[in-house]
């Protein structure tokens, strides 16, 4: 008799139990599936963003590279070429040999132009010489163009940050200039490079018009463009601004961080 | 003069009662139900679950009423039997044709099944109930349940379980057959006579059905009111 109740029970706990733990088992590891598939999608899609970033970047340095060297090799030799022609011209009256004399000034205040130029859009010049060095000869030139005042502060010991990091923080820095330079109206630029150990921060702080931070603001693309270039090498940028307020757009590094590039050192992504 | 007419009508009452089983309660309830929710619905599969639903209640009623007319009745089980072999493997099939190209293997299971049914017929006529068939019948609902599940867990869509309607049939499927081909194998063990009359095996069944149909209600109401990825 016990065995035949202990038979039955045994019988009806399988009836009513397997299946429904089956079900309570297959939907718990269904889900964990389906949130771990989730993850990897975004993982995949942030990564692929990434990639893509990155070779959109490539391709405008390989590109920038390409026309540093033709201004360098090309435009700047015809025009000493041209200024040199210009000083072999003799027997002219005085009034014609001043216009000549201004042509070479100008030809002379081209070719150093260009030559700024060159040197601003060349990786190269700019993995050579540094960020630190890289920036203060951009802000020599355009102190020296009148166009606005920039005031450059090094605070901490300067150190390499990585070819790679240095050569994104510099166009990072060029995007913030150019839109200083373009929108702004500003007066000052102060650009402020802190190193420390455990970080590097770079400022610019303009006292310009300012503008509006919020979603939805057409002026954005550019920005966007610092924020994704930031993130590419492990660092963040932020920028706030407000109308009448001027610009004040903040990067900050942790060196020691690792990020998408390699750990800094030379490669031959940009050829 | 004395006046019958309560006397009949609560005789009545108490004829009609005998209807209201733990097996036709949990039909019924799901019959309103499909009715409710799926009489507007777009799939005509879905929408044959109401006079499917029907006809198993219908069967119910003519089994309960020859049971008291001390007649055999077994055979409008019969009857039912190839009506649940065929919308069965057709929700089946309906459900894997969002996964699957091919669903032959549906087709095949369900010749297999008339081909028993014919010849449990041939056996023993239209009386005795097929259980050969129903015990086949139930093996094979058990794999198909399974498959459908490994089928959702290796596809790379996602289904929102708690609101998909064709898990939830599916569940329904799974517990029942499961739950009859488990007393199915333990027929002899289980076939004790209670002191309500009853044998177990009309409790576990009448369990069973609870769970089932109690599924499948909450399935018609996904099918009404969710919406899911695949549904």
């Amino acid at each position: 008799m016990v065995n035949n109740i202990a038979g039955l029970i045994i019988i009806s706990t399988l009836i009513f139990l397997i299946a429904p733990i089956f079900v309570v088992l297959f939907i718990q590891v269904y889900n964990q599936r389906k949130k771990k598939h989730a993850e990897e999608k975004e993982l995949l899609k942030i990564t692929f963003q990434q990639e893509l970033l990155k070779t959109r970047m490539e391709v405008q340095e390989q590109t920038l590279n390409n026309i540093s060297r033709e201004i360098h090799d090309n435009i700047t030799q015809v025009l000493s070429f041209v200024k040199l022609n210009l000083g072999l011209i003799d027997e002219v009256n005085e009034e014609n040999q001043n216009k000549i004399t201004e042509s070479r000034e100008l030809v002379a205040q081209t070719i150093n132009d260009l030559r700024y130029l060159s040197k601003s859009l060349s990786f190269e010049y700019i993995t050579e010489h540094g960020l630190v060095k890289t920036i203060e000869t951009e802000a020599n030139r355009i102190n020296n163009s009148g166009l606005i005042g920039i005031s450059l502060n090094i605070g901490g010991t300067p150190y390499s940050l990585g070819e790679q990091r240095e050569l994104v923080l510099f166009r990072i820095f060029q995007e913030a200039l150019n839109n200083t330079l373009k929108h702004a109206s500003a007066k000052h630029l102060k650009i402020n490079l802190q190193y420390s150990k455990l970080l590097f921060n770079l400022t610019l702080e303009d006292d310009g018009i300012g503008f509006t931070t919020e979603p939805g603001n057409n002026k954005g693309s550019g920005l966007k463009n610092m924020q994704n270039r930031a993130t590419l090498i492990g660092a963040v940028a932020s920028i706030s601004s407000a109308p009448g307020n001027g610009c004040l757009i903040k990067v900050i590094l942790n060196p020691i961080e690792s990020q998408l590039f390699d750990d800094g050192t030379v490669t031959n992504r940009f050829g | 003069m004395v006046n019958y007419a309560p006397i009949i009508v609560i005789n009545y009452i108490i004829q009609m009662l005998r209807y209201f089983t733990l097996n036709t309660i949990p039909e019924m309830l799901c019959f309103l139900i499909a009715i409710i929710c799926l009489s507007g619905n777009k799939s005509l599969v879905w929408r044959l679950f109401i006079p499917y639903l029907f006809f198993i209640c219908n069967s119910e009623f003519a089994g309960i009423y020859l049971k008291s007319i001390h007649h055999p009745n077994q055979w409008p089980y019969n009857v039912l039997l190839p009506l649940q072999i065929v919308f069965n493997n057709l929700l089946f099939i309906n459900i894997y044709r969002q996964y699957l190209k091919n669903t032959n293997i549906i087709y095949i299971g369900m010749l297999m099944l008339f081909i028993i049914y014919i010849y449990d017929i041939f056996s023993h006529g239209f009386l005795l109930f097929n259980s050969n068939t129903y015990n086949v019948m139930s093996v094979i609902f058990v794999v198909y349940s399974m498959y459908y599940f490994y089928i959702i867990l290796t596809d790379n869509r996602y289904l929102n379980l708690k609101s998909s309607a064709n898990f939830w049939w599916v569940c329904g499927i799974l517990f029942f057959y499961f739950g009859s081909t488990v007393v199915n194998l333990f027929r002899g063990r289980l076939k004790i006579q209670l002191s309500s009359g009853h044998y177990l095996t009309y409790y576990i069944y009448g369990i069973l059905n609870i769970i089932m149909y109690g599924f499948w209600c909450y399935t018609f109401i996904c099918k009404r009111w969710s919406t899911t990825l695949l549904d």
